[in-house]
């Protein structure tokens, strides 16, 4: 599905040329091609290896010894004598036991579902939006975006904190001057909705430019022609949406949606931040709550088996997005 | 056409259409402006409800500040040497993979071209424990070349992903050519492939820089509080007399500064990369 034109012909078009093992090209004839073959049929793996040493060692290591921490009592007692205590399959009955941990678990999913939700629709308005505009505007509205983007997330997370201050707040004061409202001392950080909204937000307007910018990419790839047709057709501008750029960019809102979901599933500096869980531990996301399980009170087993639970959570939602990856682009695979 | 039969009702839509994009670019750049604002202001327009959406007034005191703030040459430091050092080693072994990616096909490719995939997807939140443990068993922690190699983990995966990309799109004849006038396979790649591949370098290289001058939970539980990265600092920023938002502000903004730079300047490569990521395979 070649939907977004990024100019990249992609391994396919190299796949077609290639023999198994041999490098692209003439093969040399006589000896030296056989030579050449068997050289180079080991190439692209001595070639690999160097990634897959730092993948295996950093990657496959710590989540195997994750799985085995999970098994076993590891509190600051433990810790301090460096004992090993096998305990079975102790820590996740206790973490399923905690009625807290699946209030989290929710919680983490709705949030990110509400995120991903807000992030689609926006993103798809700006980028409907774009494609109306002149160049300039267009120039505009994607350099506003390109800022929110680049902008380093401890760095925005800081600066909602800061719109939203109780005394100071520019948000307030806003809503103080354009309404009758008088939110001099509002405070958006001792309940859990308005906390929340600030998180929230502060996500998403991280996460829209991404979504946008890409739906964009793929609106212009879309010839005007089907919409002039659409238009004779007496198709109105919501009708065109849904029965001509809806289908035609439906791979690229499948990979959106999972990757949105796979992205704010692991929120973590924005929240500890912001409001670092609070008021009352109400804001609790599942990272947060296993960071503070393990550094906070230094339960390492239980947090491992609640971190286990959570990489089985974004594997769901990755299977989800390579099965949509390998359809999509089967060819390049 | 449809401009000759309803002109008025197109040009009222562009009007609004005008006014939408204004009013997201505000919402965009907005609290970046504000964040570079307020650290420009003087104390007093910080510290008042009186807000003044321009500042009347600017000073430097809070760059001043944030430059005293005990250890701040030493996270800076640190996040320099880290954020560096990962970015050139992700690169060259990106390179190494990426080529055996885009011009060999052997088997175990497609597999590990989906290994790549997954493993980008593994929350590094949840490494964080058993990365902590081991390095602590080993006497580890708070060492810098040990966090750039924990960094290599979740910069590579994409760095592969996106160089892969890159050198797919490379003609292989001119290599071809160079190898039939007798130039080694190697050579071939150094004086053809690689100077055409400059490009995808520095934006894969500047990707990579900035997914590591960003990361916060791996700085945060693997090196000590006098020994941190820019972002821990900021994101754990306090004063003994409450919240100091010039410093703050000033702080996010030295943060967000080359980040900021880096992204606009290779921008329309890495949405295509990204792009071609996302939807090509």
């Amino acid at each position: 599905m070649d939907v977004l034109d990024t100019g990249q012909p992609d391994v396919d078009s190299a796949l077609a040329t290639t023999t198994v093992g041999a490098p692209l090209g003439g093969a040399p004839t006589g000896p030296a091609r056989r030579h050449r073959r068997r050289a180079g049929h080991l190439l692209p793996y001595w070639l690999l290896l160097p990634s897959v040493v730092v993948l295996v060692g950093l990657l496959a290591y710590p989540l195997f010894s994750l799985v085995t921490t999970s098994f076993r009592r590891l509190d600051l007692r433990q810790l301090i004598r460096r004992q090993t205590i096998w305990v079975g399959t102790a820590n996740y009955r206790a973490i399923l036991r905690d009625h807290e941990f699946w209030v989290v678990t929710l919680r983490t999913i709705v949030f990110a579902m509400v995120c991903v939700a807000a992030t689609l629709l926006a993103g798809t308005l700006v980028a409907l939006l774009m494609r109306r505009l002149g160049r300039g505007m267009r120039l505009l509205v994607s350099v506003g975006m390109l800022l929110a983007w680049a902008t380093p997330t401890v760095s925005a997370a800081t600066v909602f904190k800061w719109l939203f201050d109780e005394q100071y707040g520019v948000v307030n004061w806003l809503v103080t001057e354009l309404t009758p409202l008088d939110w001099s001392a509002h405070s958006w950080f001792d309940s859990k909705w308005p906390a929340f909204f600030v998180l929230g937000l502060c996500v998403v307007w991280q996460a829209i430019p991404f979504v946008a910018l890409t739906l964009y990419a793929g609106l212009t790839s879309i010839p005007e022609e089907i919409y002039e047709a659409a238009t004779i057709d007496g198709a109105g501008a919501w009708r065109q949406f849904w029965a001509v750029t809806r289908p035609l960019l439906r791979p690229i809102f499948l990979i959106l949606i999972s990757l949105s979901l796979i992205w704010d599933l692991k929120v973590f500096s924005q929240l500890y931040v912001i409001t670092r869980g609070g008021p009352s531990r109400s804001t609790l996301l599942l990272n947060l709550y296993t960071y503070n399980l393990g550094f906070g009170v230094s339960r390492f087993g239980v947090a491992a088996a609640a971190a286990v639970i959570m990489v089985v959570i974004t594997f769901i939602a990755t299977a989800f997005y390579i099965r949509t990856m390998i359809r999509v682009g089967e060819e390049a695979l | 056409m449809t401009a000759m039969r309803r002109p008025k009702r197109r040009k009222r839509g562009a009007v609004a259409a005008n006014i939408a994009a204004v009013l997201v670019f505000l919402f965009f750049a907005f609290p970046v402006y504000w964040m570079a604002s307020t650290a420009f202001k003087p104390a007093a327009q910080i510290r008042t409800f009186n807000i003044k959406l321009f500042p009347t007034a600017l000073t430097l005191d809070h760059f001043r500040d944030a430059f005293r703030t005990a250890n701040f040459w030493t996270f800076l430091r640190n996040s320099l040497i880290v954020s560096l050092s990962t970015t050139v080693l992700s690169v060259l072994v990106a390179l190494l993979a990426a080529t055996a990616l885009a011009r060999f096909r052997f088997r175990g490719r497609r597999t590990y071209l989906i290994m790549i995939l997954v493993v980008q997807m593994v929350p590094l939140e949840a490494l964080v424990i058993p990365m902590y443990l081991v390095l602590r068993d080993a006497d580890l922690l708070n060492v810098l070349p040990v966090l750039v190699a924990t960094y290599m983990a979740f910069v590579l995966p994409f760095t592969i992903w996106t160089l892969r990309g890159f050198v797919a799109t490379l003609p292989v004849d001119l290599e071809e050519a160079a190898m039939v006038d007798g130039a080694s396979r190697l050579g071939a790649f150094w004086r053809i492939t690689f100077p055409l591949m400059a490009p995808g370098l520095v934006a894969t290289g500047v990707f990579a820089f900035i997914q590591a001058w960003n990361e916060f939970i791996l700085a945060l539980t693997l090196m000590e509080q006098q020994n941190q990265t820019l972002p821990v600092w900021l994101g754990t920023f306090k004063t003994a007399t409450g919240v100091d938002w010039g410093g703050l502000m000033a702080g996010s903004t030295i943060f967000a500064i080359p980040v900021v730079a880096f992204f606009l300047v290779v921008q329309g490569r890495m949405t295509s990369g990204l792009a071609a990521g996302a939807v090509k395979g």
